[in-house]
């Protein structure tokens, strides 16, 4: 949170400082948007403050600042980042970038007037993905497992924190430490900062930040030796193709893919060789449920084929 | 008691002499300074991207005195103070400029050159640094060509000028 601040127009923060305690540490979104109120989403919804009083206008001004802020007044370090449209700062936090775009025969050239700002606190939820480790782990290794989950149900926050398990180690249970490779295409899990990732991932990790995924898991593959291989969000048919290549290479590899249910996943063209090759062991879908206003989680954890093992809910914060 | 009263005004015009002269032959140098920090500022940002408050510091360091002050203000303002660069740049501009010998014109050129920092992308970067080369070569042959004609010039009128003076309190 202090990360973010600083960043923040002088009357935003002091809403959020204002903010009661218990609703400031479910904050998730801060979003600002050019001549329209702050928004802030606490655990999914919109917050308004409770004595009714406006929210502050963002100004064009202020808009201006704000991205002048984020570059550290050298808005040319920012060329990658405006045209990916999102920048990664100091503690993992991620800021979505809209406004007008210029184009060079097609594509996207760079966002030019940037007057849509979405903040995204980065919460790393340290020991969420522990009720899956007895499913996922077996005989000194550990699966090929999938995690399936519509956006927003917490795939990548789990996948994290695989990430920092498999490279921890678990003491207790006699899980060894493995050596750790995530190809972070757009810097969520491991959130680097001039390539030094912000979150905790243990101390056997390697990140490849920035880089395509299919490229980026044959790179690791060939030069880091990792035993076990994190990738978000797998799609693509070249996505296809590396996981070939490394699951036939020995290396453990945890995905995440987009989808509702593990049926509507075999539907998709890219992802369906995989499942019918076997070549994941587990599969984890995630759906998101609430508990009395609190945002939470359904596991569901299914085998090679697709049978239901188990079934785990659980309160997220 | 003559002869030492007049050794000090003799002295006193020589030295006044000097300090004119070493102002147009500090001027050009100064210029050539500021030069070569803009073409290792443009080489940071095209190759390196380095953001502005990197780029302070780093030359701070780098180049000899007295520009390099111009950069160690420039960088704790931006840093410890956490100013925003134009506004850091301006005071900073106002802070270092009693120290040198430039003049009302090189002044201009940087003030204007500072409002385009950061402000755009590497490209666009690189022509304003350019421009603002551009500008300081005009400069600095303007200073060099004053300097061949007044820095002897000052020297000798120094002397002579104490020289004049003792001579007709004599």
């Amino acid at each position: 949170m202090n990360e973010i601040l600083p960043y923040l127009p002088e009357p935003f923060q002091q809403i959020i400082l204002r903010m009661p305690e218990k609703e400031r540490s479910m904050l998730e979104e801060i979003r600002c948007r050019t001549g329209r109120p702050l928004e802030l989403i606490v655990s999914g919804n919109q917050w308004l403050p409770s004595d009714n009083s406006r929210m502050p206008i963002f100004s064009r001004e202020q808009a201006r600042e704000l991205l002048q802020k984020i570059g550290k007044y050298s808005l040319y370090t920012l060329e990658e980042e405006l045209k990916r449209g999102y920048v990664t700062i100091q503690g993992g936090h991620r800021i979505g970038l809209a406004g007008r775009v210029i184009t060079e025969r097609g594509h996207v050239l760079r966002l030019r007037d940037v007057t849509f700002f979405n903040i995204r606190l980065a919460k790393q939820k340290i020991g969420a993905a522990l009720p899956l480790v007895p499913f996922l782990y077996n005989r000194r290794r550990w699966f090929n497992t999938l995690l399936i989950g519509a956006p927003q149900t917490g795939k990548t926050t789990m996948l994290r924190d695989l990430a920092r398990l498999v490279s921890e180690g678990i003491a207790e249970r006699y899980i060894v430490s493995r050596k750790t490779a995530i190809v972070d295409e757009r810097s969520e899990i491991a959130g680097c900062v001039n390539g030094v990732p912000q979150n905790r991932l243990g101390a056997r990790t390697d990140v490849m930040d920035a880089c395509p995924k299919a490229e980026g898991m044959m790179m690791m593959i060939r030069s880091m030796s990792p035993e076990v291989l994190i990738v978000d969000e797998i799609g693509g048919l070249e996505d296809t193709a590396a996981l070939f290549e490394a699951l036939n290479a020995g290396v453990t590899v945890m995905a995440t893919a987009h989808g509702f249910t593990f049926d509507q996943l075999t539907q998709r063209p890219s992802i369906r060789p995989l499942i019918d090759a076997k070549l994941f062991d587990r599969f984890v879908v995630l759906s998101r449920r609430s508990y009395s206003n609190q945002a939470g989680c359904r596991l569901t954890i299914l085998d090679q084929l697709g049978r239901k093992m188990s079934a785990t809910e659980g309160v997220w914060q | 008691m003559k002869i030492i009263g007049s050794l000090f005004i003799l002295f006193a015009s020589t030295a006044a002499g000097l300090i004119l002269a070493r102002r147009f032959r500090d001027r050009p140098r100064e210029i050539r300074q500021w030069r070569s920090a803009l073409q290792s500022i443009e080489a940071e940002i095209i190759y390196g991207r380095v953001p502005v408050d990197q780029l302070a510091e780093d030359l701070s360091k780098q180049i000899p005195s007295p520009l390099n002050y111009f950069f160690t203000l420039l960088s704790t303002q931006l840093r410890k103070k956490g100013l925003p660069l134009q506004e850091a740049w301006l005071n900073s501009v106002e802070q270092f400029w009693p120290r040198t010998a430039m003049k009302i014109p090189e002044k201009e050129i940087i003030l204007q050159f500072g409002t385009t920092l950061g402000t755009e992308d590497a490209e666009n970067q690189k022509k304003h640094i350019q421009l603002a080369l551009a500008h300081l070569e005009r400069e600095e042959s303007d200073a060099r060509q004053s300097q061949k004609s007044n820095e002897k010039m000052m020297r000798s009128l120094g002397f002579l000028t104490g020289v004049l003076v003792i001579l007709l309190f004599i």
